[in-house]
């Protein structure tokens, strides 16, 4: 191996890459594009999406004589609300709500008013039930099932007042002490948190993008077009070449990550120029040792993924069959990268496994609680896994059952 | 000797027994049918494979034993010869005068020296991806000799051109014999065999059937042309 060898395969590999369009694609529009994408365009159209369905009418079926205890009355009071009579007839109104006539409907017993005054009079213990109908499929159905329900609770607390009261007793006899919720981690962590759940899924598979097309183009491409006979017959080791060809997967991995982390830094701190509707949720702040850190962190996965990316293309003939070879692993790592999307606490045998390690690790520094355990079986797994990824590609470099199908 | 194992047929014997010399100044050719071993043997010469059995000795360098030397004794071109689309003419032979281990000033010595042999001053610094063949020919051919090797191994190094693209090759071949190179070629034509190789090497089934000058071949087969004397080696050998 020689290192004038090996750096001369580098750049010549690095140059290549770069000047094709689904290198600068994949590798540096996407990364820098995807986050303010997304905020922009994904948040904000979700954020409209909840605005005009919160602004659409509410139209509510109400069927029984009853105003159920003020409920009515407090629904009627919120502007866009409709309040539609019915009959007794509650199939049809079924009907009507499945058909998006109504977006929920409320039934009250006929008898309602006379049960609750004999609840009230403590005369009955069984309380009368109103039945509040929607249909869980339609979004705005839901969001009026739930304005019904702060309406029944609201109108049930002016009755529990006036019950109190005719016994002599205050509010407090039902809340006789109260609690306040307090915080005791730092504004900036804070805000990391809701950062913490969704940049190590993204870092990840960036990392992993990055890294397939050039891993793809440098293996079986060359296969295909013929480049990989003329460059195993010239003068330099297969060792030189792999680790060229290594080095090239390796560090577009890395730019791809790094411009992602960087691209997430300025869209996070400019998000209230960029969309201020989602302002409370997505300004978080990632400071240079974050981005630093978190890359630090990648770096062991990006190896492994360049190399074993690596073995699996350099298997196939064309850089189609390798595309075909490299989709499972895809789906792989998008499953284990998703861990940072649920809540957990990283257990031993977790820090063992690949990528799944990486998440819950780049979730617990965005919320400096890394724990050294951790930190120290997450890159001792990831380095043995990408060591032994490399010594595949050089194993598979030299087999030339492999390198020409014989 | 080459053995492989193949999933559907078992244990393959590709090359069973070849044994040639080839000299400097001379142009050796071997001719064989498709699939007689030609490539495979081409690629033993070319270190691409490694022989089961036997060896290669390329200008004193063993390539079983020392297979990055030998590496540096030869220039290899087969017609599945690819370039870099992305890279220029310019950079990619400088490319691969870099992997001979040659200086900078050595390189640029040497681009302009087969940048006005081979003709390739108006298109040395386009993209190879949008060369015409012939122009990309001339670049393969520049590629290969780069580092000024002495021997030329050469697979089919005709197979699929055109005339003029063709024209390119059988000239540098003849002028590389003419600097002194020892110049191997496998090819399926027998024509071409004919009008280049000053020794031919009959290959079939994985065996050297026969060899010799064209004159001596014809004499011995008391044939009119190659065809005649590939068809009577072959029958000596079925």
């Amino acid at each position: 191996m020689t290192f004038s060898a090996t750096s001369a395969i580098f750049f010549k590999e690095m140059k290549d890459i770069l000047r094709d369009r689904r290198t600068v694609i994949s590798a540096v529009l996407l990364p820098i594009l995807i986050t303010p994408l997304m905020l922009v365009g994904i948040g904000g159209f979700a954020e409209r999406q909840v605005a005009a369905i919160k602004e659409k009418p509410t139209n509510i079926g109400w069927i029984g004589p009853s105003n159920g205890a003020g409920t009515r009355e407090i629904l009627a009071s919120i502007p866009n609300v409709k309040i539609n009579d019915l009959e007794n007839d509650t199939a049809v109104a079924f009907e009507i709500l499945r058909k998006k006539g109504f977006d929920v409907v409320v039934v009250m017993p006929d008898d309602f008013d006379e049960r609750l005054l004999a609840v009230t009079a403590n005369q009955d213990s069984v309380a009368p039930k109103i039945g509040v109908y929607s249909d869980k499929t339609r979004e705005k159905s839901g969001f009026s099932a739930t304005l019904v329900i702060n309406a029944i609770d609201q109108a049930r607390m002016v009755k529990v007042e006036q019950i109190l009261k005719g016994y002599g007793l205050r509010q407090s006899a039902i809340r006789p002490f109260e609690f306040q919720r307090f915080n005791v981690a730092d504004e900036e962590k804070t805000s990391k948190s809701g950062l913490a759940s969704i940049l190590p899924y993204m870092l990840i598979i960036m990392v992993l993008s990055g890294a397939i097309y050039p891993a793809i183009d440098m293996t079986a491409g060359e296969k295909e077009r013929g480049t990989l006979e003329t460059l195993l017959v010239s003068a330099v080791s297969r060792t030189d070449i792999v680790l060229g060809k290594f080095l090239t997967v390796f560090s577009i991995a890395m730019i791809t990550a790094g411009l992602q982390l960087i691209s997430m830094a300025i869209t996070f701190r400019n998000a209230a120029t960029i969309a201020p509707a989602m302002v409370s949720e997505m300004q978080f702040i990632l400071t240079f040792q974050d981005i630093l850190l978190l890359a630090l962190t990648i770096m062991p996965l990006a190896v492994m993924f360049s190399a074993s990316l690596m073995v699996i293309a350099i298997f196939a003939k064309s850089y189609r069959e390798a595309q075909t070879y490299v989709a499972p692993i895809m789906f792989v790592v998008i499953f284990a990268s998703m861990m940072s999307l649920f809540p957990s606490e990283p257990s031993q045998i977790m820090s063992i496994i690949p990528v799944m390690n990486v998440s819950l690790l780049l979730k617990q520094s965005l919320v400096g609680q890394m724990a050294m355990t951790s930190l120290v079986l997450t890159m001792c797994s990831n380095l043995i896994m990408a060591i032994f990824s490399l010594y595949l590609v050089f194993r598979m470099f030299r087999k030339e059952s492999v390198l020409f199908r014989l | 000797m080459k053995t492989y194992q193949d999933r559907k047929r078992g244990s393959v014997q590709a090359v069973k027994g070849i044994s040639f010399q080839a000299y400097a100044g001379e142009i050796y050719g071997l001719l064989g049918p498709n699939g007689a071993g030609k490539t495979t043997a081409m690629r033993m010469l070319a270190t691409i494979l490694q022989p089961t059995s036997g060896t290669v000795s390329l200008g004193g360098k063993d390539v079983v034993k020392d297979p990055d030397g030998a590496r540096q004794q030869f220039g290899f071109m087969s017609g599945d010869t690819g370039l870099y689309q992305r890279l220029s003419a310019r950079e990619m032979i400088a490319y691969f005068g870099q992997l001979y281990g040659m200086k900078k000033t050595e390189i640029d010595l040497r681009l302009e020296t087969l940048k006005e042999r081979l003709d390739m001053g108006t298109f040395f610094d386009r993209r190879c991806g949008k060369l015409s063949t012939g122009q990309k020919q001339k670049v393969s051919i520049a590629r290969t000799v780069v580092h000024d090797p002495p021997i030329l191994i050469l697979d089919e190094p005709t197979s699929g051109l055109d005339v003029l693209a063709a024209r390119n090759i059988v000239s540098f071949i003849r002028s590389a014999r003419d600097e002194g190179k020892c110049v191997i070629l496998s090819t399926h034509d027998m024509g071409e065999a004919s009008r280049l190789c000053d020794r031919v090497g009959v290959i079939h089934n994985g065996l050297l059937a026969t060899e010799g000058t064209k004159a001596e071949l014809l004499e011995r087969f008391q044939a009119n042309d190659l065809e005649e004397v590939f068809l009577r080696a072959v029958g000596e050998t079925i």
